[in-house]
């Protein structure tokens, strides 16, 4: 950018505007694309309502498995079988260093229970008690 | 983008002090806009796990196997469907209504609160509703509460 220079004027007086532009746009770029990131493995679901539901802000490891009103079970958007499952929850202990994980259960409240009590066993099979559904606040 | 310059006179021309206002107006309007988030809030609930006595469950040691329906000290809460209808049964008894399992889980608990509480739905029962008692027990405030693995 070319800023004038008249006669007569004393120098280039610098020009904060577009520093403070590109400024805004990178907070905007890094503040979209994070959040982005943290949603990128949600699938919209119609969650259950609970009123008892509690926020997170624990930072244990957490397998995230969701079930669509199909009954069929999705880890990281991938369609899995509970073998696979078991899997992932083993891999991720493993990672963990064989201790037990958070499972988080996102579940389209018109999906039947048929396949949480499946999922619910093999997590007790694995070992895991610490089982979190995901709900919407009640009311909201 | 213009500048904000003087022109020769020595006055700032009003058209190039607005350009920068709108820039950066436009600009926070985006920030606001693409931060709000669209989104409901996720909560988490947190559960636990039960085991059916007819399942095979024997190599989990922490989960405690659903008792007997007699056993007066554990209650199983469970949901089936009748026809379109869902049915809830206290320890094998047809329960009325949600407000009645309700009274019975306070009336109980303000007796023993570490009283375990096993919620069993059937197969074919919606999640939303099997949440929506397992909410309630904890609502009522159990503190062993359970949902049934299969």
């Amino acid at each position: 950018m070319r800023v004038p220079n008249y006669p007569g004027s004393r120098g280039v007086s610098i020009n904060l505007t577009p520093m403070i532009d590109v400024t805004f746009l990178l907070i905007i770029f890094f503040l979209v694309s994070s959040h982005l990131a943290k949603q990128e493995n949600f699938l919209p679901l119609e969650l259950p309502v609970a009123s008892t539901g509690v926020s997170d802000f624990s930072d244990r490891m957490t397998l995230t498995i969701q079930i669509p009103s199909d009954g069929s079970y999705l880890v990281n958007n991938a369609r899995s079988d509970l073998e696979q499952i078991q899997g992932f929850i083993l891999q991720k202990m493993e990672s963990n260093g064989k201790n037990p994980i958070r499972i988080r259960i996102r579940t389209d409240k018109s999906a039947a229970y048929a396949p949480i009590a499946r999922l619910l066993k093999i997590c007790a099979l694995t070992g895991n008690s610490d089982i979190v559904f995901a709900v919407y606040e009640e009311g909201r | 983008m213009k500048t904000n310059y003087t022109n020769p006179r020595g006055r700032t021309s009003l058209d190039s002090m607005m350009t920068p206002m709108i820039d950066v107006v436009f600009l926070l309007l985006v920030f606001f806009l693409t931060t709000a988030s669209f989104q409901r809030l996720e909560k988490l609930l947190p559960s636990s796990v039960s085991a059916t006595s007819d399942s095979t469950l024997g190599e989990s040691q922490d989960t405690p196997a659903v008792p007997p329906q007699e056993d007066i000290h554990d209650c199983v809460i469970k949901i089936v469907r009748q026809g379109n209808q869902i049915e809830y049964q206290w320890n094998g008894v047809r329960v009325d209504s949600l407000e009645e399992i309700q009274q019975r889980l306070l009336g109980i608990l303000k007796v023993r609160a570490d009283v375990p509480i096993i919620v069993d739905p059937d197969d074919s029962i919606l999640a939303g509703d099997a949440l929506q008692v397992y909410d309630l027990a904890k609502r009522a405030g159990a503190s062993s509460l359970y949902m049934v693995a299969r």
